[in-house]
């Protein structure tokens, strides 16, 4: 089964003594995306989890350059580090922009619409782990209902439903957004290639399981990145122009329950909340097979 | 200097593995296949090589610990199957119908083992059942000079002359014991104790005793002893020698409840009779395989349970008659089987033209001068004359083995070890088995899809069980691997700290930096892996 090359981009740079915790979900991620794009990459990242546990200055994890910026301008400055390679005739390197959810969903929001509206040539990638999960597991605006974070305690938990951040890059009309997780590598590489093959604002959107911040066992964070496929709370696709979309997972109709129960911030939700939860789930994917059976005539 | 501060090292000096209290360790559990085989073949092992159509490498895997994979695919009561893992996901893998396969893969290709030249040591086999030639067949692989002496004219002791033929072809068996008789000096008809002496043995560097258990037990009743009354193993023989045997519309009880009984039963049924089987006590203690037992049931034979010959009469027109005591399970004995018990003024009758008694075999003691059992029923060599014993080993159905084929086997197969350390002198340690088992808690299903059982046959019998070459690598290609790496890569893949180290055949740990997190073991899909409490440096 192992005839795939023996090299791989971040196993031959000593991609090794990162301060991420154990069960990391951002750092698989991050490993699998970089080995796709190679070394003609420059990153450009906010505060955030991946920023800290990348390395204590002079020192750095990334075999690729890795652009510190402030926590808002993410976008803006990705955009100047293309414009800038452009000038320089490097137009063959790959600006990606690798921040969490607080920076995309919340913080970062304004200057991500920006560059999708100017259409500018970056892939944005988004690791979202469904808080502020570095500064001490806040709440964003990821987070989904019925969550325990610091900043919605068991007496109070969160009740608004998760910001959808695929619709509304979608709507930017941008040439191609996609979802994918950890626990489908072979789907989450074949995105990346496609996204990298693309000119202009690709966006991505990746379910990064954090044990800490999740109150789970470091040991499921694969297990749960697949039962959140399997149960349709992250379903698998991609959305060209804005216009035709890819289921690219098949639905395997896992309860919602299953997927709930591994993990500790779900566990002061009511089975009301729990129902509504299930149910809310079926509706948003009724809704994607529909555009995806859609699509398909369109094509 | 740069105009931004610039990292210039990476991040190797941090020794993340310091965090740890838990550490990945290979488990070393068998999958249940391997663990249950009584041969001890690496089953794992050669459906790994079907996976990827090594055909040829399959073979020699398989043939390095049973020389008779043909035979065994078609006659062995497959243990490996009983607790396939694919058991309770869909349903367990067809093993003994893909060992067949690549057993007639070795026969069509005439495939020869690599022999040695034979060194100056010369060891004498007596006895050509399954033992007797898998220690002949490793001897000789091992240099040995090996001469096998077998009573029959056939070689392959119970194999041709014990099995029916409506189990297994014998051509088959015949053309795959020529590969594993290549260079191995086959001396038919002769009996030991009757055609050569056992003091001849003397000249011989090493003797391998390996008679098996052919004398049927007696029953030890009136009237064993009439014309008609015949030992169930002696009328196989007869069958399976080629001689003309006839029971046409003839009346036949078979007495016992074991493997050879229900052969016996159904040789009958073919030879025209009609057959009872007569047993003491129920179904549930028949020790005959299940297998056997339900094959037995769907022929119109008639299974007469909880019923004991007391006595047999001759009529005057020369038929049987049977007088039967009706029996009652009490207390469990020894073996822990219910003890049958008589029902006092319960006798009835029954008619029969011939009586064949099949309750058991014991061994053939006359064929070393001195060989006695010991008051606790295990062999005494010690009346035997010493110039031979201290150099006599012996193996199969003579000893108090499970009398099955594989266990056969793999006696003949050690014994040939524990000669050849003997004729070199150094001692020999009998390997040992790990004690755990791959069981279904520790395989990750969701890295396996399950498979439509419904547009697959039932197979429950050998010749239903046939499968092509591409069937019998479908087939590998359902193996879990159960606690055996196959390098599928999973947990080098999902390891966030990529402390998963690639090695030729299998991965280790970087203990430098693995902070146990578990997501290998977690997720590894064959159960390989585990987590040890511990930092384990």
């Amino acid at each position: 089964m192992s005839d795939r090359p023996d090299y791989d981009f971040c196993a031959s740079h000593d991609f090794y003594g990162h301060s991420a915790c154990p069960g990391c979900g951002e750092k698989i991620l991050f490993r699998h995306v970089l080995d796709v794009l190679g070394p003609e990459t420059v990153i450009v990242a906010p505060a955030g989890c991946a920023a800290v546990t990348d390395g204590v200055f002079p020192h750095s994890l990334s075999p690729v350059p890795y652009l510190h910026v402030a926590f808002g301008a993410t976008a803006s400055a990705a955009a100047g580090v293309r414009a800038g390679l452009d000038m320089s005739g490097r137009e063959n390197v790959t600006v990606m922009a690798w921040a969490g959810d607080g920076a995309t969903f919340d913080i970062g929001m304004g200057a991500l619409s920006a560059i999708a509206e100017r259409n500018e040539n970056v892939l944005y990638v988004c690791y979202d782990n469904e808080a502020y999960m570095n500064t001490g597991m806040q709440r964003s605006s990821a987070t989904p209902p019925g969550c325990w974070t610091t900043t919605t305690p068991a007496s109070r938990l969160k009740s608004e439903p998760k910001k959808d951040i695929d619709a509304i890059m979608a709507a930017h009309r941008i040439p191609y957004v996609a979802t994918a997780s950890p626990a489908f590598l072979d789907d989450l590489k074949a995105k990346v290639e496609r996204a990298k093959a693309i000119r202009g604002l690709r966006f991505m959107h990746l379910f990064s399981p954090c044990p800490p911040g999740w109150k789970s066992d470091p040991a499921d964070s694969i297990a749960i990145a697949r039962l959140a496929v399997e149960s349709n709370v992250f379903p698998l696709y991609e959305v060209y122009e804005g216009e035709r979309l890819r289921l690219t997972c098949q639905s395997s109709s896992v309860p919602v329950a299953d997927y709930l129960k591994l993990q500790g911030r779900f566990k002061y939700m009511s089975e009301r909340e729990a129902e509504d939860m299930q149910r809310a789930v079926e509706r948003s994917y009724a809704a994607l097979k529909l555009r995806h059976e859609k699509s398909k005539v369109c094509l | 200097m740069p105009e931004l501060p610039v990292s210039q090292a990476n991040m190797t000096w941090n020794l993340t593995g310091s965090w740890r209290s838990t550490t990945p360790v290979h488990r070393g559990k068998l999958p249940p296949c391997n663990f249950n085989c009584p041969a001890g073949e690496d089953i794992r092992g050669y459906l790994d090589l079907m996976k990827k159509g090594k055909v040829a490498e399959a073979f020699e895997l398989l043939t390095q610990k049973n020389p008779l994979p043909a035979v065994c695919g078609r006659v062995c009561y497959h243990p490996c199957q009983t607790d396939c893992n694919r058991h309770s996901f869909d349903t367990e893998l067809q093993i003994r119908s893909v060992e067949m396969l690549i057993g007639d893969w070795g026969v069509e290709n005439k495939r020869r083992a690599k022999l040695p030249d034979p060194g100056p040591k010369k060891v004498a086999v007596v006895g050509a059942g399954p033992a007797g030639l898998a220690a002949a067949h490793y001897l000789r692989r091992d240099g040995v000079n090996v001469v096998m002496y077998d009573e029959n004219h056939h070689p392959g002791g119970i194999l041709h002359y014990g099995i029916p033929a409506y189990r297994f072809n014998k051509e088959i068996l015949q053309a795959e014991l020529k590969r594993v008789l290549d260079g191995v000096d086959f001396k038919a008809n002769m009996r030991l104790g009757s055609d050569f002496d056992f003091d001849s043995l003397v000249e011989f560097d090493a003797v391998f005793l390996a008679t098996g258990a052919h004398v049927s037990k007696s029953m030890r009743i009136d009237g064993e002893d009439l014309a008609g009354v015949e030992s169930g193993l002696d009328f196989l023989k007869r069958v399976n020698s080629g001689q003309k045997v006839t029971l046409d519309s003839k009346q036949v009880v078979v007495i016992g409840g074991g493997n050879t009984a229900c052969d016996v039963a159904r040789t009958a049924y073919r030879l025209g009779a009609s057959v009872t089987v007569a047993y003491r006590r129920t179904e549930n203690e028949m020790p005959a395989f299940a297998e056997e037992i339900e094959q037995l049931k769907a022929e119109p034979i008639e299974l007469e349970l909880l019923v004991a010959p007391a006595r047999i009469q001759q009529e005057t027109d020369g038929r049987l008659k049977v007088i039967c005591h009706r029996m009652e399970l009490g207390e469990p004995d020894a073996d822990d089987r219910r003890r049958p018990m008589v029902i006092d003024g319960a006798d009835f009758t029954m008619m029969a033209d011939v009586i064949f008694a099949a309750i058991g075999e014991d061994p053939d003691m006359d064929i070393a001068p001195g060989l006695t059992y010991a008051s606790d029923g295990t062999l005494d060599l010690s009346q035997i004359d010493q110039r031979i014993r201290d150099k006599l080993f012996l193996g199969g159905d003579i000893l108090p083995n499970p009398r099955t084929v594989p266990h056969a086997v793999a006696s003949g197969r050690m014994a040939a070890e524990q000669i050849a350390a003997f004729l070199k002198g150094v001692p020999y340690e009998r390997p040992e088995k790990p004690a755990e088992m791959a069981g279904a808690e520790d395989i990750n299903f969701s890295y396996f899809a399950r498979i439509n059982t419904a547009k697959r046959g039932a197979s429950s019998d050998a010749t239903e069980g046939v499968l092509d070459q591409a069937g019998a690598i479908d087939e590998a290609n359902r193996c879990m691997s159960c606690g055996v790496c196959f390098e599928c890569d999973t947990c080098y893949d999902f390891c966030p700290d990529l402390a998963i180290v690639r090695t030729p055949g299998g991965y280790q740990a970087n203990l430098d930096y693995c902070k146990g997190c578990g997501i290998c073991a977690r997720e590894c899909p064959s159960g390989t892996l585990g987590m040890q409490g511990g930092r384990v440096a």
